[in-house]
């Protein structure tokens, strides 16, 4: 227990004994201490009006509730009736389907909003088709004589470079139609087309293989002061996809006559995935020998 | 937990048949359980929040929560303990909403008591008894932090022992006798500096 004397371990029990709950010997204890003690029997007084209060609280007056049972019963009637009968399907237990579906339909979204609907071009077959078509390689087909027209060293870097078999092909093509062609086109494409199997392989490295050949024609074009599209048009045109077109024409092509372009022989995005197509008429290239390099 | 408990003068089933009862979904039998601790737990909001509108939606809540766990109910403790944790908690959360959303009560009861043109209607002596009793314990409550206003509330008010308290508040019998020396102490304070004020 505790010693008569300890103010401290007195002060414990003062609510207790002020409450009359504590055993007949301690209350006689405190009481001895009380006499004794001012200080505890102020501290006393203060635990007595807060018991008196707290009893009187008890005791006293509390407002009545203003809902009953019949309210609660309706409460749980209502909510019975609403409960679902299988446990899965309450709202609780359908809160991780929710959110499931929720995450799923977020990530359809992001799906579609990346690929659009529409198939890409360079992902089509009909377009791989023509690419390989164009690029690979065709037995039977000859070499148009009049390529020993061009400038040797255009010459060499487009043998270098291992593109001169398409534009052989497709000059081909002109040639068959009897179209004749003053310009020369060339289209550096980096080549980013996505597909499968040994044509889409092939038609990725005729289009590095050109591209390649394009930027060293270029800069040898530059340094014997060859003027690249962008210098005319100040404004190249871009590609489908991100090649940029350069062309030169030479002072007759005004009377010539006027030779189909590019896109109209090979839509534009066969010539994005295969790299280049680039064609060329003898006669212009007999004319641009007359006034120089044309590339 | 088996304990007979009488309503309305009427002896009724024990408690562990009427949660059993509850359990299969007779309303009935919670009607039972509802007019044995209803007063309690009313008064017991009452108590902690200060405000009769509150303690009737608490009050409301505790009783529909506890229909809707009564399958939880393990009988490791009284129906009653059971029932002053959930109120408990959620006076508890309300008291947390207050200081967020900083409310200011209002009851129109007592505006109208103390403040409105009924006053001289009023029984003076039945407004200085509230004054000195009911009202002074709600002033002097809700200046004690709410896990002691919980304490001297279940402790003095409800009467409920060390040990109901412990396995409401899930801690042990001497921290609870610990923390309620304190909160007494701490609500001998309040009442002290209260009475001074008012000379």
């Amino acid at each position: 227990m505790f010693k008569i004397g300890s103010c401290r371990s007195i002060s414990r029990c003062l609510w207790d004994y002020a409450a009359y709950r504590l055993p007949e010997v301690e209350m006689e204890r405190v009481e001895r201490h009380l006499q004794e003690c001012a200080r505890c029997c102020a501290e006393f007084e203060t635990y007595r009006q807060s018991v008196t209060l707290i009893e009187a609280g008890r005791n006293g007056s509390i407002p009545e509730s203003r809902r009953d049972w019949s309210a609660l019963r309706g409460a749980l009637e209502t909510q019975a009736v609403y409960r679902a009968p299988w446990p899965f399907l309450r709202p609780s237990a359908l809160r991780p389907v929710a959110a499931a579906a929720a995450v799923a339909l977020l990530f359809a979204a992001h799906e579609l909003r990346r690929a659009p609907l529409t198939p890409r071009p360079a992902e089509s077959p009909r377009s791989s088709l023509r690419i390989a078509q164009a690029v690979k390689p065709q037995r039977g087909v000859q070499p148009p004589p009049d390529t020993r027209a061009l400038p040797q060293r255009d010459l060499d870097r487009l043998a270098m470079s291992g593109a001169l078999q398409a534009a052989r092909i497709v000059l081909d093509g002109h040639a068959a139609a009897g179209r004749a062609s003053a310009s020369i086109v060339a289209i550096p494409v980096a080549y980013s087309g996505r597909g499968a199997g040994s044509e889409a392989a092939a038609a990725r490295r005729a289009a590095g293989r050109l591209k390649a050949a394009h930027q060293s024609a270029r800069s040898a074009g530059e340094r014997s002061g060859f003027r690249t599209a962008r210098q005319i048009e100040r404004r190249p045109k871009q590609t489908e996809q991100t090649g940029i077109r350069f062309t030169q024409r030479s002072s007759e092509d005004s009377a010539m006559p006027e030779a189909p372009s590019v896109e109209e022989v090979v839509p534009a995005r066969d010539y994005v995935m295969a790299g280049l197509a680039p064609h060329m008429s003898p006669v212009a290239r007999q004319s641009n020998r007359e006034e120089g390099p044309i590339w | 937990m088996t304990m007979a408990s009488t309503v309305g003068g009427s002896v009724q089933l024990p408690e562990d048949q009427l949660v059993a009862r509850c359990r299969a979904g007779d309303l009935d039998a919670f009607g039972a359980i509802y007019a044995q601790y209803e007063r309690q737990i009313f008064r017991h909001a009452y108590f902690l929040l200060g405000h009769r509108d509150d303690a009737d939606d608490v009050k409301q809540e505790t009783f529909l929560k506890a229909y809707n766990a009564m399958p939880n109910f393990r009988g490791q403790c009284s129906m009653l303990t059971w029932l002053m944790k959930i109120c408990g908690n959620l006076c508890r959360d309300r008291i947390k909403a207050r200081l967020r959303h900083k409310e200011v009560l209002y009851d129109p009861q007592t505006a109208q008591e103390f403040f409105g043109a009924d006053t001289h209607s009023v029984d003076p002596r039945y407004v200085v008894e509230r004054a000195d009793t009911t009202e002074i314990i709600l002033r002097v409550l809700s200046a004690l932090p709410e896990p002691q206003r919980n304490l001297i509330v279940l402790h003095e008010v409800e009467g409920l022992s060390c040990k109901q308290i412990a396995e409401i508040l899930e801690c042990s019998a001497t921290s609870v006798k610990l923390r309620l020396f304190r909160a007494r102490r701490l609500f001998k304070d309040r009442v002290e500096s209260m009475l001074n004020l008012r000379g």
